[in-house]
């Protein structure tokens, strides 16, 4: 055990560390690689860039400041600011963007879990493998408005954790509070950056002193004065999009009917419908697929019981090791990895509670990523306790969990690439009907700069080479949702 | 003499990280493999138009228009126009008859036909485009 538990020396770790690295950033260098061959989509992202065209930057913030129910001035400043930037080629711009986010995660997801042995570096081709392969991540790969904010802000709670796992320093606390602005200004669940680094403080982590925590409370104090008292933005309401109730999807109107005069029961059905979905794979989007499918009958498909029994299996490996290590830690302290647990239980609380209005796979995003570490932890430590065992049937049962799970996993993360390929299939298939989908948006092309952007999009989604999508029956063990 | 507990640990830690290392083994070859060429999984294979009507790709459809391939020109059994109307899909057979594809009345009838037995109201409608036949009566 010692022999895979104790680094030998300086450079043994470094070469762990390194290794694990170059392992995360090979299972990115694959999505990203995915990503880059999907054209830019249609929907949510042309008329995005049609609207900022011809507008000066500081008009595109002015206007997000005093627009109502949402209040995103950064994710538009941040689309602005690249689309200028791109001379033209805005595919190459946003796709290296979205690259750069993917490479970025990689190494921020890594750096926290201090990989120095070979037993560290064991369970994390199965954290890489949950991380990507969640349901939760393919919506922050699959699409781009035309800059993923999703993923933006699944980069700024995973900075927030490194920032407070680091050593402490003066710029630290400044670094905190920029990214918490950034991401509050960037999209609503920007809050969740403060849960990280107030979760953080609280289990002990003081990269972000105790000014700095007090600091960001008073950027989330600003943010909701300014938000809700001076600027009166508001929250989006019921009727705002179609959402996934019971065994069904509702439309506005319909929640309209049956929510309208008390919304507290479909609050509560969200946040309890997002910790279901994150934990169990169960619901997708507020609807309770595998559910209905039993009951009335029919055939689960295997991509279906695949996330079903990968989710189950992780979310037990996560629950034993808290109740494990709960009594350890009340006795012993607990370890910065006991720490690590903790921060992604409060993330994966307040994630659900934030989809409090409306639920959607890809919202829970920052949530899935800390899921990950939750697993990562918790499976390194199944590896140290299973060597302790005496019982070697208990033992045998242990490991085939374990093969069983990670390989459940394994295909979901395999599922992602097919995933992106039939994505963009369809996305490229939108572009031979943009004038029509323009037309039914009611967007009018008018100035010369807006005509030239919708063509280079255009040809450039045309000219990309996206093969048919895959027949075999082997494809319905795949998640494409 | 390898300690029990070392192969026990040794053995779970295999069992956690195989099968993903494995998945991202086979990614980076593919990654390799499009460095040297083309990349396996991404590869476009469809060549002729009505090939690329028949997968219902509408991109490759239009960009082969636009390249000036002949939207008329069939392959063995059928042509594009013909393949859209066999998935039902109504916003190619549009594609297809704004990009030059040319029936005549008696195909034009037939298609639309086709189309109405098929269920397929809205290609029907396309096809027919006002024009004074319906599906009964002799052609």
């Amino acid at each position: 055990m010692r022999e895979l538990n104790v680094a030998g020396g300086r450079d043994e770790r470094t070469r762990w560390r390194a290794a694990a690295h170059a392992y995360a950033l090979l299972v990115a260098a694959g999505v990203a690689y995915c990503v880059a061959r999907m054209p830019i989509q249609v929907s949510d992202c042309l008329g995005n860039l049609l609207q900022i065209q011809d507008v000066p930057l500081a008009r595109v913030v002015a206007d997000q400041m005093s627009a109502r129910a949402y209040m995103r001035p950064l994710l538009w400043a941040q689309i602005k600011v690249v689309s200028d930037l791109s001379g033209g080629h805005y595919f190459a711009a946003f796709k290296t963007v979205h690259a750069l986010q993917l490479f970025t995660l990689a190494v921020l997801f890594v750096r926290p879990l201090r990989i120095r042995t070979a037993l560290d570096f064991a369970p994390l081709p199965l954290a890489m493998a949950v991380l990507v392969g969640l349901h939760t991540f393919s919506g922050t790969v699959r699409e781009a408005f035309p800059i993923n904010t999703f993923l933006t802000i699944v980069l700024c709670c995973v900075a927030a954790v490194n920032l407070s796992v680091s050593r402490p320093r003066a710029w630290i606390d400044a670094a905190a509070v920029l990214l918490l602005t950034f991401a509050v200004l960037t999209l609503e669940s920007g809050v969740l950056v403060f849960v990280c680094l107030a979760a953080a403080w609280g289990v002990g982590f003081r990269g972000v002193s105790r000014t700095g925590i007090f600091a960001c409370a008073a950027v989330i104090g600003v943010y909701l004065l300014a938000r809700f008292a001076v600027l009166d933005v508001g929250a989006p309401g019921l009727t705002e999009r179609p959402s996934g109730f019971g065994f069904e999807i509702l439309e506005p109107s319909a929640l309209a009917a049956r929510f309208g005069d008390n919304p507290l029961p479909f609050y509560a059905y969200n946040v309890a419908a997002s910790l279901l979905s994150l934990l169990f794979s169960e619901p997708r989007a507020g609807v309770f697929w595998a559910v209905r499918s039993a009951a009335t009958g029919g055939t689960l498909p295997t991509w279906l019981v695949l996330n079903l029994v990968s989710s189950a299996l992780a979310t037990a490996l996560i629950g034993w090791y808290v109740l494990v290590r709960a009594r350890e830690v009340w006795h012993d302290g607990g370890s910065e990895r006991d720490g690590l647990v903790a921060v992604a239980v409060a993330v994966v609380a307040a994630n659900a509670a934030i989809s409090f209005a409306y639920t959607k796979d890809v919202i829970l995003s920052p949530a899935g990523v800390f899921y990950a570490t939750a697993v990562y932890v918790a499976a390194r430590e199944l590896v140290i306790r299973t060597a302790a065992l005496s019982n070697v049937p208990l033992r045998s049962a242990v490991a085939v969990l374990a093969v069983t799970g990670a390989m459940a996993w394994a295909v979901r993360d395999a599922a992602i690439h097919l995933n992106l390929r039939q994505w963009a299939f369809r996305e490229r298939n939108q572009w031979a009907h943009v004038s029509e989908w323009l037309d039914e948006q009611g967007i009018r092309v008018t100035t010369p700069s807006q005509r030239a952007l919708v063509a280079a999009l255009q040809a450039d989604a045309l000219s990309r080479p996206v093969p048919a999508p895959a027949r075999s029956r082997w494809i319905e063990w795949f998640d494409l949702n | 003499m390898v300690r029990p507990e070392l192969t026990a640990a040794r053995t779970c830690a295999l069992a956690i990280a195989l099968p993903p290392i494995v998945v991202t083994a086979i990614a980076t070859a593919m990654l390799l493999l499009a460095a040297a060429g083309d990349h396996p999984f991404w590869s476009e294979s469809r060549v002729t138009l009505a090939d690329a009507a028949a997968e219902g790709d509408h991109a490759l459809v239009l960009r082969m228009i636009r390249q000036g391939h002949d939207p008329n020109r069939g392959t063995g059994r059928h042509t594009p126009i013909e393949y859209a109307l066999e998935r039902s899909d109504t916003r190619l057979v549009r594609l297809l008859l704004a990009h030059g594809v040319v029936l005549d009345d008696k195909s034009r009838r037939d298609l639309a036909c086709r189309a109405a037995r098929q269920g397929g109201g809205e290609i029907y409608a396309l096809l027919r485009d006002g024009r004074p036949w319906t599906c009964e009566g002799p052609p």
